[in-house]
């Protein structure tokens, strides 16, 4: 069980993640425990990647990453050309998962070999001088985040968090990227909402990124300590007494209608 | 001058017994107590002084201490005259077992010299959060409540506060110092602050018996300016709804706004 949500900013990208791994599943059929975790990953102070579905997929994604990053095949890409890059790196494990997850369905049916392979990828990344934000499916197809759809929501969690963040975005940043410190805000309390709302499974401790440039151009990956959220979180208990008090009287009395 | 004259009279006789009492020693210092030591060094330390506040002083730096003596001038607001500072300094850069030890620096005695401030003991940087939430009462703090009293203490009354003391940086809700929230875990493992989250979900600071104890004999350290500042911050900062006080710190302070979630 697993919520991933990343927020293209006009300032650099946010990334939150909620913090229970669970275990068990797959051939067991059911899951045994819930263990906090980190579930973004800071690869070479370059980018963030968070992985939905089974750890083990998500170690090698994240090795892929930096393989790539590394040998500097993302270098002087274009988007277009990177997420394809990326696509056929992480499609070749996924691919795997998938094909034998297929044999183990005939054993254990579609829904608990799934478990053991099905996972979506959201990635923030330097690419073509610009800070992006992608998505790729359980089958490795890429999605860019645009200024008109900034954010994106992976895992169990995604039903209630992509309603959730098209609120936030209709009422606080409608007609422009929201900066970062906004991004934070909004990732804190669909991460928050989807956490009290939620039958099960996602869970804090949250993990907060964010992928920004400074004045020089140089790229870096900055996690939020938990501290540094208390008072979003004050922020946040705060909008929502405001939501809770509308329409009740408040403070002067009403205007009376002029007489007739 | 402000100052309780009864206790000035005793001050005053207290450090004439003290000039009377011979002694061997010709070293000249404050010791790790902060009191000073040798008689040799009190004599030319009451000749150095020209003023009734220099008396005063270098009364209560030879019988209670350095850092009483300047919880005193801070307090009452003394000036304390330039040839007493300067010989003060001297003295103690000579100090063999304390070289370059405490000083003051001249023309800070408006207010208190780093030298002065380190004089203050007692005092160290989580001393000014436990007094916070102690004036909190039982409302106890929010964190941005915490965190925007303390940043106005600093910048309010700098002259009055130790060093090293919170370094604030602009954040998504104006100044925010990491440092105020762990030395709050401190307090708190020490007994002395409670942290309770609730389901608001962010936690609230409140003072324990054993934190109002050490805030009692903490706030016998600061200038009764400061404490006063302090309790009227606090007050007002937990009558401010959590924007409010926001938006009244980036009013006065709207360097701190370049990383606000809120626009305007």
């Amino acid at each position: 069980m697993t919520l991933i949500i990343g927020i293209k900013c006009s300032d650099g990208i946010v990334m939150g993640a909620d913090g229970a791994a669970t275990l068990g599943g797959g051939a067991l059929g059911h899951f045994t425990v819930r263990q906090p975790v980190k579930k973004l990953a800071a690869i070479e102070n370059s980018i963030i990647a968070g992985v939905s579905g089974p750890v083990g997929l998500a170690q090698r994604i994240n090795g892929v990453m930096r393989q790539l990053w590394n040998s500097g095949q993302l270098a002087s890409k274009q988007s277009f050309e990177a997420m394809t890059i990326i696509r056929n790196a992480i499609g070749e494990y996924l691919l795997v998962e998938i094909h034998y997850a297929n044999k183990v369905a005939e054993l254990l049916g579609t829904t608990k070999a799934g478990h053991s392979a099905l996972t979506h990828t959201v990635i923030a990344a330097p690419i073509d001088q610009q800070l992006r934000l992608y998505q790729f499916d359980c089958g490795g197809a890429p999605e860019e985040a645009t200024d008109d759809l900034p954010f994106i929501a992976i895992g169990s969690g995604q039903q209630l968090a992509d309603p959730f963040l098209a609120f936030l975005r209709h009422v606080f940043w409608k007609d422009s990227l929201p900066n970062v410190a906004k991004g934070i805000f909004a990732t804190l309390w669909s991460l928050e909402h989807a956490i009290r709302t939620n039958p099960g499974g996602v869970a804090e401790p949250m993990q907060l990124m964010i992928l920004s440039k400074d004045e020089q151009d140089r790229c870096s990956v900055t996690e939020f300590a938990e501290e540094e959220l208390e008072e979003h979180r004050e922020a946040v208990r705060e909008a929502e007494s405001y939501l809770a008090r509308f329409g009740r009287e408040q403070g002067d009395a009403p205007p009376e209608p002029p007489p007739a | 001058m402000q100052y309780p004259q009864p206790l000035h009279s005793r001050r005053i006789w207290s450090g004439l017994t003290a000039l009377m009492m011979p002694s061997p020693k010709t070293e000249m210092y404050f010791d790790e107590n902060s009191t000073f030591r040798s008689v040799d060094a009190c004599s030319h330390l009451f000749s150095s002084c020209s003023t009734l506040e220099d008396n005063l002083f270098a009364s209560i730096a030879i019988n209670r201490g350095a850092g009483a003596a300047l919880a005193d001038a801070l307090r009452y607001g003394w000036e304390i005259s330039s040839p007493l500072v300067d010989y003060i300094r001297s003295m103690l850069s000579e100090s063999p077992t304390h070289p370059g030890g405490y000083y003051i620096e001249e023309g800070e005695w408006g207010g208190v010299s780093k030298g002065g401030r380190d004089m203050l003991q007692n005092m160290n940087r989580q001393d000014w959060a436990l007094l916070a939430v102690d004036r909190a009462g039982t409302g106890g703090l929010s964190p941005v409540q915490i965190q925007k009293i303390l940043f106005l203490l600093g910048k309010e009354l700098p002259n009055e506060i130790t060093i090293p003391f919170y370094n604030f940086v602009p954040h998504n809700y104006g100044p925010f110092c990491k440092d105020v929230y762990s030395d709050a875990e401190r307090l708190a493992a020490d007994g002395l602050v409670a942290i309770e989250r609730k389901s608001a979900g962010y936690p609230e600071y409140r003072i324990t018996p054993p934190g109002s104890e050490r805030a009692m004999a903490v706030a016998r350290e600061a200038t009764p300016r400061l404490l006063e500042y302090l309790e009227s911050i606090v007050g007002w900062a937990q009558r401010q709804s959590f924007s409010g006080l926001v938006r009244a710190i980036y009013a006065k302070y709207p360097e701190f706004r370049v990383n606000s979630v809120f626009n305007d």
